[in-house]
């Protein structure tokens, strides 16, 4: 099969990940609830891993980087903890269902109120614009999702963040597309939320929250659930101090431990889109300008690509006219082609796109693709 | 500082901590600047509202990784020093 759905899920895992899984999985125990062997090892897993993530991601204090089950569990939290009653939300046009739903019910049942600006696709001035306006009323918080899940689309969210900080809004950055592809400062201001299992090459079921300090406009979340956390365990609250605040019961250490093996994998081959794109290359690197540069020559294809591939990552959208994206996806997973088709769980990023209703066929390369996998997926494209 | 320097006589002192997190955290600071130090649960008598840890310092490198701590901006610290029998006691700082 060649894999080209690592927006998804990165696959295959380095041989590291599944050798530290498995490891974890015969010597640890549940961390930092027994003074025995089994739960130090556990708890030293946990802790190593927070501290790989806190340099990778240059933050301080490796007890801000707070373990959650994916990246939706942790834009749960910072959602649900910083959009207060009756507030004001604002978000960009290309946010995931992982943003949209929480606000949504939000806007339900607390009266938040959701502003989705139309910042079109690959126009990152204007998404400026469109912040610098909102941000003049009176808004409670902004959520913006770093890069497109969908197009690729990098978003500015310092320039966004920047804005945020002089009003003194806080903000929630989606970095489930950039999380191991682009640089990242945990402490530069925003919550960021990422899962473990996509650009960080960790298995599912594992993502972080990074939690900024309080000088940089960080706040005191509230978790999800309220459980144990092997700490004052006759207190009947939780803990009021990261990261067991946010982290009740037992941690999933085995896959935790896959995560600190998937981080140090990106650290050794270093920050790049999951295309593997050489030093100084466009953040969409080698194979998504290869590939735009293949698909956009067959007749009938429209590619979705920043002109000069700056403003995207390691993610492509194609459609083919007259083919419906699902059929095109199930045709080429018959060739042993893997892309994803449809939505995409994005449907705010297709209707500013102008891709509804269909969606598109999303191409997103990783670690492990070669040229060659992109040639066969463009030859499959052009026998359709 | 301490004004009872009979904690020498002691096997080794907790630095209790908020968190296994933070006993970690802290336990590999002091290491790094050439002590011996590691994160242990803290006897429950010990542990005010159940379930502490803390890091384990030998006697003599006490004040040292106090003030260490303290460079980092952690703390301050409840200590308690563990005798030969099991007993403990809480030194006054």
């Amino acid at each position: 099969m060649i894999y080209l759905d690592n927006a998804a899920t990165t696959l295959p895992k380095p041989k590291s990940v599944k050798k530290a899984v498995g490891a974890a999985l015969r010597e640890s125990g549940g961390a930092g609830r027994g003074g025995h062997a089994a739960a130090v090892r556990a708890a030293e897993i946990l802790f190593e891993t927070r501290e790989t993530a806190a340099g990778l991601f240059r933050m301080r204090d490796p007890e801000r980087v707070i373990f959650t089950c994916n990246c939706t569990h942790a834009l749960n939290i910072a959602i649900k903890s910083l959009a207060p009653r009756g507030g004001r939300v604002v978000t960009s046009g290309f946010e995931h269902n992982a943003v949209v739903r929480p606000l949504f019910r939000l806007s339900r049942e607390n009266g938040v109120k959701v502003d989705v600006l139309p910042t079109p696709l690959f126009e990152p001035e204007t998404a400026v614009e469109l912040f610098d306006m909102a941000l003049r009323g009176d808004v409670s918080l902004v959520v913006c999702t770093h890069v497109s899940n969908v197009f690729g689309y990098i978003l500015p969210i310092e320039r966004i963040w920047e804005l945020c900080r002089r009003r003194g809004v806080p903000m929630i950055v989606d970095a489930a597309q950039s999380a191991g592809c682009l640089p990242i400062r945990g402490d530069a201001g925003p919550y960021y939320c990422m899962p473990g299992h996509k650009g960080l090459y960790g298995p599912q079921g594992t993502g972080l929250l990074l939690c900024p300090p309080p000088a940089g406009g960080g706040g005191v979340l509230r978790g999800l659930i309220e459980g144990g956390t092997g700490v004052a365990s006759a207190d009947p609250a939780m803990p009021n101090f990261y990261p067991e605040r946010l982290e009740a019961g037992t941690p999933n250490a085995h896959s935790i431990a896959g995560l600190n093996a998937g981080m140090r994998f990106v650290v050794e081959r270093g920050l790049a889109s999951p295309a593997g794109r050489p030093e100084g290359a466009p953040p969409s690197g080698g194979l998504i300008a290869r590939l735009e540069r293949s698909l956009s020559a067959i007749w009938g294809v429209t590619t979705y690509a920043a002109k000069d591939l700056y403003g995207q990552s390691g993610v492509m959208s194609f459609t083919v006219e007259g083919r419906d994206p699902e059929n095109v996806a199930a045709r080429l997973a018959a060739r042993g082609i893997a892309v994803r088709a449809g939505l995409h769980c994005a449907p705010h990023a297709h209707r500013t796109a102008g891709t509804l209703p269909g969606g598109t066929v999303r191409v997103s390369p990783g670690a492990f693709n070669t040229p060659g996998d992109v040639g066969k997926l463009a030859a499959a494209v052009r026998r359709l | 500082m301490f004004y009872d320097t009979s904690y020498h006589s002691m096997i080794s002192c907790m630095v209790a901590c908020r968190s296994v997190t933070y006993a970690q955290k802290y336990s590999k600071l002091l290491r790094k600047h050439g002590l011996s130090a590691y994160t242990r649960k803290l006897p429950s008598h010990l542990a005010n509202v159940g379930c502490g840890h803390a890091v384990s310092v030998r006697p003599g490198q006490v004040r040292t990784a106090l003030a260490l701590l303290g460079s980092y901006g952690a703390g301050p610290f409840r200590v308690f020093c563990e005798g030969p029998g099991g007993t403990t006691e809480e030194m006054t700082l």
